[in-house]
């Protein structure tokens, strides 16, 4: 019986892993971190394996909680510098202005709350319904709607911000 | 930038930021492990007896070898020295010994050669051809068996001589006896036997594939057959077993796998960590020993390292 397990548990890795870790990465933007929370997420699961009628969005959940563990685990000053250098631009050189793009969106993202960007993330990446989503983060499907639309709203003021003018002590 | 543009780029944005991040490979066995331990812990917690979950056994080996097992306490002189040692910790050791060994790589026309002894044919000579196109054959109690060659896609099967048959010509399918395109790493092993033969080696299939390829039914370079060991390593269910012997007599450290009723033993020298041979068994009983005592490669049929 545990035989079978393991062969079903392995095959939910290897279909939905990189799904997992990718959502993981987009909502920590480290890729050591994302593979620790996946790692933990998919030891939660394991560990529940049978129990659950749908592991998918059981996973998907601990991927969130586990990436919003790290982020409370590294500490407001950690938060606050790795923001920073997130926000400080390297030496100008050459892009392309689509990845110039696509960098300010992933950035703007980030600079979320991790609740927020969840919703974000699990409404318009994994085009996930609302009611799933809320199972998935533990709300209800209101507190999903509302967080989508503040979100939608702070990424467009961010956008917007991104387009001002650099105070260049900011960077000093 | 309205709305649905916002979404739109963000998906593409984000499509991009991820689309090389993958998951570990290994990482469904190593979640299984964490759980395992976890449980263990919670076991131990609650007053499960300590003995009952030791893990690691105790082997003794002589000293000596260039893969020699850490020693845990300084050994007397000419002392043999007592090692615990996990079923991973065998492999790892194996890896290393795969990859102290020069890499020879054959050319197309050569044969590999093995001499062998197993528990079917007893001592068998096999030269099979290095890509699959020349004629090999096996010599086994006083028998040679033909392994046809198959160029272009065509065989020619000649008869027996006095047997009253006609030749014949007919479509194959090469049978190589080594595999360029055979991985180096583990998880691309993973992936070439997930391909091949199932999506792990919990299916048993694939683990009697793999006694088949390390018995020597493939030749390997020391470099697959480290990725062979690598990927071996992350499968959850392996047991060492601290004294067994090949189907030669050699004495040696054991791997197990039990899949469904059939358990898959690998045999490794307990000092070199060099594969020796198999001793399988089928419903608690053996049902296929086997030794691996030379493996060469050679440039014709028949001939000799």
């Amino acid at each position: 019986m545990r035989r079978k397990s393991s062969v079903a548990f392995d095959e939910f890795v290897r279909v939905h892993g990189d799904s997992l870790i990718r959502l993981a990465y987009v909502l920590c933007g480290d890729r050591g971190r994302a593979e620790d929370a996946t790692q933990e997420a998919l030891t939660r699961l394991y560990l529940r394996w049978g129990r659950i009628e749908d592991p998918l969005p059981y996973a998907r959940r601990s991927v969130v909680n586990a990436t919003n563990d790290h982020w409370r685990r590294s500490g407001r000053r950690e938060q606050r510098e790795r923001l920073a250098a997130q926000q400080r631009p390297d030496l100008p050189v050459p892009v392309d202005d689509q990845i110039v793009d696509r960098d300010r969106l992933v950035q703007a993202l980030r600079r979320l709350p991790h609740g927020q960007r969840a919703v974000i993330v699990l409404r318009y990446w994994h085009q996930l319904p609302e009611p799933e989503i809320a199972r998935i983060l533990g709300n209800s499907v209101g507190t999903v709607k509302s967080q989508a639309s503040r979100a939608l709203g702070r990424l467009r003021d961010e956008l917007r911000s991104d387009l001002m003018p650099v105070n260049p002590r900011e960077y000093r | 930038m309205n709305e649905s543009q916002l979404i739109e780029e963000l998906s593409a944005a984000l499509d991009a930021e991820a689309a090389t991040v993958r998951v570990p490979a290994g990482a469904a066995g190593r979640a299984r492990k964490r759980a395992h331990r976890r449980r263990l812990t919670r076991g131990l917690a609650a007053g499960v007896p300590v003995a009952a979950l030791a893990a690691g056994l105790v082997v003794a080996s002589a000293a000596g070898g260039p893969h020699a097992p850490v020693r845990q306490s300084a050994p007397k002189a000419g002392a043999a020295k007592t090692v615990r040692l996990t079923a991973v910790d065998v492999l790892d050791r194996a890896v290393a010994a795969a990859l102290a060994q020069p890499a020879v790589v054959p050319r197309p026309g050569q044969f590999a050669y093995w001499k062998t002894v197993d528990s079917v044919n007893g001592t068998a000579e096999t030269w099979r051809s290095v890509n699959g196109s020349r004629n090999g054959f096996v010599l086994s109690r006083g028998k040679k068996v033909m392994l046809w060659g198959c160029a272009d896609g065509w065989q020619t099967i000649q008869p027996d001589q006095g047997s009253g048959l006609t030749q014949i010509t007919q479509r194959c399918l090469a049978q190589p006896a080594y595999l360029p395109d055979l991985p180096v790493t583990a998880s691309e092993m993973q992936e070439y036997l997930a391909r091949n033969f199932g999506s792990g080696l919990q299916d048993a299939a694939v683990a009697q594939k793999l006694t088949e390829v390390l018995l020597g039914q493939d030749y390997l370079l020391p470099a697959q057959r480290a990725a062979l060991y690598r990927f071996f390593v992350t499968t959850p269910g392996l047991k060492v077993i601290p004294r067994i012997r090949d189907y030669a007599g050699r004495p040696g450290i054991g791997v197990s796998l039990t899949t469904d009723g059939f358990t898959a033993r690998w045999i490794f020298d307990p000092n070199t960590f060099a594969y020796l041979g198999s001793a399988d068994m089928a419903g608690g009983k053996p049902s296929f020993g086997s030794a691996v005592l030379t493996v060469a490669i050679v440039d014709e049929a028949g001939q000799r390292p």
